[in-house]
């Protein structure tokens, strides 16, 4: 064992409160913590003078959740997820599922701001007409009206989707950025 | 590796960004679950006005009750639950962006710890 990684891994753990260590130690959840995740934490209960419990029977796989194959991931991001050195910091698994997650949220904001102004047609017609007081069954009503909905719907979608978006793009770069850095050990 | 070396390695900057990192996941969920509640408090907040209104003999006594009124009314009712979507969609928006955060944040750390272990091994 690495005593860098040793000490990375304290460092982290030794940032979570005492309930939350003896959970993990209990769930003993071997998928998601590696075996140096739990010397650590069994080292940091002593140092806290915690009694130490039983562990529950080692969970090695997830069925309950989505695998890697329900989440369509390409043979890169596989082979990111499947790495032998995995980092001690993060789960590449739980990266890639958020940055689908905001990706999907990025379009599904688009569907709801259409709808949105969909709903507010009249409020913003109401606005329009204000203007016309003189001729309210202008059609020049509708034209503004509807240009007005598709500039907010527009501008809504710009504002919304594309930092969603880069903020998808920055975490798989960065992901990225550091599997190439493991490989560069 | 002795002692000094290794708070080096692993310098202060590192634990606060680690730091900022758990308080991020944690917001997040903290985040999301407020607007959750929000998400509701405009529901009942919807279904009170209906029962003020009620009590004041005015017009929605029509409908039998707030149910009856949004089964009655689907525009209306479908402008609460665009406004419901919309607060609920808010947390979800805030959840995701402070994990992206959080888990970015480990990342960089990561990348950086492995940066240094490589130059120290040369």
């Amino acid at each position: 064992m690495s005593n860098d990684l040793h000490h990375q891994i304290y460092d982290e753990m030794n940032l979570k409160e005492t309930d939350e260590l003896l959970e993990i130690w209990q769930n003993n959840d071997r998928f998601e913590w590696s075996e140096i995740a739990f010397d650590v934490i069994n080292e940091i209960l002593k140092e806290r003078g915690v009694d130490i419990p039983n562990q529950n029977e080692p969970i090695y796989d997830h069925n309950d959740e989505g695998t890697e194959e329900d989440y369509k991931f390409s043979e890169e991001e596989l082979r990111i997820i499947e790495d032998e050195n995995p980092p001690a910091f993060y789960d590449p698994f739980e990266v890639l599922l958020t940055t689908k997650r905001i990706d999907w949220m990025a379009k599904a904001m688009i569907v709801f701001t259409i709808a949105y102004n969909i709903i507010n047609f009249p409020r913003l017609m109401g606005i329009v007409q204000s203007y016309f007081i003189r001729n309210p069954n202008s059609v020049l009503i509708y034209i503004f009206t509807i240009l007005l909905v598709a500039l907010n719907t527009g501008m809504g979608s710009i504002v919304i989707y594309f930092p969603l978006k880069a903020l998808s793009r920055i975490l798989r770069v960065l992901m990225e950025m550091e599997f190439r850095s493991r490989k560069a050990n | 590796m002795d002692e000094d070396e290794q708070e080096d390695f692993f310098s202060q900057n590192h634990d606060r960004l680690i730091s900022v990192a758990v308080w991020a996941k944690y917001l997040a969920w903290v985040a999301l679950i407020i607007y959750i509640l929000w998400a509701i408090g405009i529901y009942l907040q919807e279904q009170n006005y209906y029962l003020y209104y009620r009590s004041g003999g005015i017009q929605v006594q029509t409908y039998r009750d707030f149910i009856d009124l949004l089964r009655q009314a689907p525009s209306y009712a479908f402008s609460i639950f665009i406004e419901i979507v919309g607060v609920f969609l808010r947390g979800v928006i805030y959840f995701l962006v402070l994990k992206g955060i959080s888990l970015g944040l480990n990342m960089i750390v990561e990348t950086d710890v492995n940066y240094r272990e490589a130059q120290n091994e040369q």
